[in-house]
């Protein structure tokens, strides 16, 4: 443990090239990001809807194969009952909890150089994708979204894998905004 | 038409056309011999049947498939000017495809035997789409493609550079026969024999012959019965000895077929691999393109120090599959580590192995991957409690087996960091190493789910423009935060070139 502390303090915070394009500012700085920005209020409700249909949708489909099959059910299935109800439940507490604590974990911020976002539940991510590797920036609004005023954000790399990314459950105006100042920030250094 | 036409015409009038052709006429005698081979089955089908018509019908299909290859013969037209490579066909449904010339990655040629036989290259247009090639030659002459290609590197390269003599090449790497004979021998074809073994024995079933296999097998093992224990021993090891001999053999004919007389040249700033016995292939990889090289050393070729070096390019990665099988993104089928290690520098202008001090990650990895072990372990003992009782607690045997690999996987896993690049080590019994420009990065994303948490781990992927992505796990979060923040930073500030 102290081993490696001592090693990172070592570690080379930026190469000594002085030619390199290497930023000037420390990395502390870019670590807590001045304005850490989060989702809007209502996207907690728009989750909790669209969480919601597809739970009813997947139980009616469940209720449905239940019911078709159930002369093939062997004799003793109250425990098979039991078990998918038990799982049933433990699946809509789930998606009555996860938009708040979704909410309440969502974090971005767009520096001049970076999108900065940490998201994530129980598995937690942190993303960096530098801006003026972004290809093109797309505003899109499904049909509760539109209801609720929101929009989501989808930024595109080069590359085949995780080229695309997308923050969600932004204020139209507030999304717009974003958009505008990736594409200034992006400038015309890209191919 | 008239008054549109000129409209059309005149700006390209003004381009210099580098290169311009038509396919050549041998295509149709390779259309003609597709045609043949597919007419034929329904053709014999109409003979052994006494069905006259299924013969008119495979002829007129025949016919049809050759008065389509005449029509692509007759109209299809390619021109290369210095800003775009245009592809024009049809007669109908008149097809145009414009290529700007800086987003072409690579000319891709490559002849099978009976092209070859008639002096014929297929050649594929790359581009960092993502898509595979965007456009495909179908046949040129060898000439035609060779100045195809020159134009191409030519007008890449500058309108300057015309005048100054013929670029060298630089021959970097060839394949030895005895590092081919090792790749088919490290090359693990065991399991393609056995899934052909049962392949044959399915195939068998369909035609009702299993009976008849079943009663060979068993009076197979009647004979065998006779002979005593030991002999019988002896004689089942032959058997897998020879079973074995096969794959080898089977394995090594294939790595010569695939890469008979492969060689690595240099030329200008254009990698240029040629290889293969039956299929020829000639491929260009322009060395700013490289998005990411790979020493890979699996057990038995880390024991003999050999390796395998792969490049990715933007675009490529598409499908593993079929890049695996064309060789696309192999440097090196298998060298030496020493001469593996000192190819590096030339597919990365500016590096070598030497800058980068691996630093290992955090030893926590090895209780880390025991913790899973353990659960697993739990997993596995309340499933099959039920059924095998205390039987189940074998399951507990696992645990050194988590705790090995884990320890294992502490021994290669390694990060290093040079001005310009970034290096990633893996691997549990071998070891593998990437190295990736950090001009080229896209995106970085570190994960920690609740065991990593816990332990103050962190995993952290490299998204580059081609290939899949590169992840090393188990970092200290601290350091994994501030690479990432480091990485997408240095990637902010560089000019990317795809």
């Amino acid at each position: 443990m102290h081993e490696s502390e001592t090693e990172s303090a070592s570690f080379p915070d930026h190469p000594g090239d002085p030619t390199g394009p290497a930023p000037e500012a420390g990395p502390e700085e870019a670590l807590q990001p001045l304005q850490l920005e989060m989702l809007d209020r209502r996207v907690v409700t728009y989750w909790l809807i669209s969480g919601t249909v597809s739970f009813l949708i997947l139980s009616l489909l469940g209720s449905g194969a239940i019911l078709i099959f159930r002369e093939n059910l062997p004799e003793d299935s109250t425990w098979i009952l039991v078990g998918i109800i038990t799982l049933a439940s433990l699946f809509l507490a789930w998606t009555l909890i996860a938009p708040s604590l979704a909410y309440a974990r969502w974090r971005f911020s767009i520096t001049g150089e970076l999108l900065l976002a940490r998201y994530g539940i129980i598995f937690h991510e942190e993303k960096a994708i530098p801006i003026s590797r972004m290809q093109h920036v797309d505003l899109t609004r499904g049909p509760i979204e539109r209801l609720f005023g929101l929009a989501t954000l989808v930024v595109f790399t080069a590359g085949t894998e995780g080229a695309s990314f997308r923050l969600p459950g932004l204020a139209v105006f507030r999304a717009e905004e974003l958009r505008d100042q990736i594409l200034q920030a992006r400038g015309d250094d890209v191919i | 038409m008239t008054s549109s036409e000129p409209e059309l015409l005149d700006p390209e009038q003004q381009e210099v056309v580098l290169a311009a052709g038509h396919l050549h006429p041998g295509m149709l005698f390779l259309r003609m011999l597709d045609g043949f081979r597919q007419a034929l089955l329904p053709v014999i089908l109409g003979i052994v049947t006494q069905q006259l018509w299924l013969g008119f019908v495979a002829v007129g299909f025949f016919l049809l498939a050759m008065v389509y290859a005449l029509a692509r013969y007759l109209t299809f037209q390619y021109r290369l000017t210095s800003e775009e490579l245009v592809t024009r066909e049809g007669i109908l449904h008149r097809q145009e495809r414009r290529i700007p010339v800086n987003r072409i990655q690579d000319l891709n040629f490559e002849s099978t035997l009976v092209r070859r036989m008639v002096g014929l290259v297929v050649v594929s247009v790359e581009t960092a789409s993502g898509q595979g090639s965007e456009a495909k030659l179908d046949s040129l002459s060898r000439q035609d493609a060779e100045l195809l290609r020159e134009a191409l590197q030519r007008c890449r390269s500058g309108p300057s550079k015309e005048d100054l003599p013929e670029p060298e090449e630089t021959l970097l790497y060839r394949a030895s026969a005895s590092d081919l004979t090792l790749l088919g021998l490290t090359n693990n074809r065991l399991g393609a024999i056995i899934f052909a073994f049962f392949g044959i024995l399915e195939l068998a079933d369909q035609f009702g012959m299993s009976d008849r296999v079943g009663g060979v097998a068993t009076s197979l093992y009647e004979r065998l019965a006779l002979f005593s224990p030991p002999l019988m021993v002896a004689i089942f090891a032959a058997v897998l000895f020879l079973v074995l001999l096969a794959g080898w053999f089977l394995s090594i004919m294939a790595s010569f077929v695939m890469f008979h007389g492969f060689t690595l040249t240099l030329r200008e700033d254009v990698l240029q691999r040629r290889f293969g016995l039956i299929t020829t292939r000639a491929q260009t990889l322009p060395r700013k393109k490289v998005q990411r090289v790979i020493l890979g050393q699996p057990l038995l070729r880390r024991l003999m120090r050999m390796m395998v070096l792969r490049a990715d390019s933007a675009g490529s990665g598409m499908d593993e599959k079929q890049e695996a099988r064309g060789g696309r993104d192999i440097i090196a089928p298998l060298t030496s580590a020493r001469i593996g290690e000192s190819l590096v520098p030339w597919l990365l202008p500016g590096f070598d192995l030497g800058q980068f001090a691996w630093r290992q990650v955090s030893p926590r990895v090895v209780l880390r991957i025991f913790l899973k072990g353990v659960l697993w372990c739990l997993i596995g003992i309340v499933a099959t409690a039920p059924m095998v009782g205390l039987w189940s607690l074998l399951a507990l045997t696992v645990l050194p087996l988590a705790w090995l690999i884990g320890f294992l996987s502490y021994q290669n896993l390694a990060y290093a960091r040079a001005p310009d690049h970034f290096g990633f080590r893996w691997g549990i019994l071998g070891r593998y190493r990437a190295v990736v420009p950090l001009r080229k990065v896209q995106g970085a994303v570190l994960r920690a789910g609740p065991l990593e948490r816990l332990l103050g781990l962190a995993s952290l992927t490299v998204y580059v423009a081609g290939g899949s992505a590169t992840t090393q796990m188990n970092l200290p979060r601290e350091e994994a935060e501030q690479l990432k923040i480091e990485i997408a930073r240095y990637a902010a500030h560089s000019l990317f070139v795809w």
